[in-house]
């Protein structure tokens, strides 16, 4: 079945913000993006039949997303080590009876803090950078797009258990970085 | 161990990994949770981790809706894709 103008021109209308969002969170400039979000759609249109009603389009969209953009050299290379790094560093914060070894960020005054709050989604796109593709992913969808995790698997092709481990990871990243540039978040 | 004890054997790393994690239930039934529940309650740096780890979600939210959402630009890739995928099809 080929679709109509007015069926592509409405799913664009529906569906360009998120992947735009996701293609912008994964860490593709405006151009790339939208070629991005441009393969996307010609992957889905052209594929439609295969499209499975087990999941809703958007899922399907932002799986084909993720594909698209694993393909790209930029998101490839790297993942192992980040992994490493994210779980040592998280070791490392416990004594031997697994409680907290180092409550940290206490050391800003007030006004730093001020200052700091102002400017904090800045850091946090720049913390984004040292993640890597799955994990960005994996928290746009969950955070931003406010997706369930049955849906951010089908996208992903991961298994809740992966999904809890990768958000683990993202998160635990997100924080270290942002107290390593001095950041309060709470 | 008491009872006191009991309800309060439950480690800050798990309590850590559980709430980064977010999409697995806890294992372990009604007295797990109630385990986690005091832990939340009664150690502080846990209550900071989980206040940190929700804070970096509404923060990437705040700052996502903000600069990728200026009406024209979105329209005008809108405009664009629409020209693009219309003709190939």
């Amino acid at each position: 079945m080929n679709p109509d103008a007015q069926e592509i021109a409405s799913l664009i209308d529906r569906y360009t913000d998120n992947l735009m969002r996701a293609a912008f969170s994964l860490g593709f400039p405006e151009a790339e993006a939208e070629e991005l979000v441009q393969a996307t759609f010609y992957a889905y249109l052209e594929g439609g039949s295969r499209f499975e009603r087990r999941s809703q389009i958007l899922t399907y969209l932002f799986g084909i997303l993720y594909n698209k953009a694993r393909e790209t050299r930029r998101l490839q290379a790297r993942h192992e080590s980040i992994d490493k790094a994210v779980d040592d560093t998280f070791e490392s914060h416990f004594d031997t009876e697994d409680h907290w070894d180092q409550p940290s960020m206490d050391s800003m005054t007030e006004v730093e803090k001020k200052a700091q709050s102002a400017h904090i989604g800045d850091l946090l796109k720049e913390c984004l950078d040292g993640l890597s593709a799955i994990m960005r992913m994996a928290f746009t969808l969950k955070e931003v797009e406010g997706m369930d995790s049955e849906n951010i698997c089908l996208a992903l092709d991961l298994t809740t258990s992966n999904l809890g481990v990768t958000l683990f990871r993202a998160r635990n990243k997100l924080r270290e970085c942002l107290m390593s540039k001095g950041a309060v978040i709470s | 161990m008491t009872l006191l004890d009991s309800l309060m054997d439950f480690s800050c790393k798990r309590f850590a990994r559980h709430i980064a994690m977010g999409v697995v239930p806890l294992e372990g039934g009604p007295y797990r949770r109630l385990q986690f529940c005091i832990h939340w309650l009664i150690c502080p740096f846990c209550k900071r981790y989980w206040k940190e780890i929700r804070e970096i979600g509404k923060i990437q939210r705040a700052s996502r809706a903000a600069p990728y959402h200026p009406t024209v630009r979105m329209t005008d890739v809108k405009d664009r894709l629409k020209q693009k995928l219309i003709k190939a099809s």
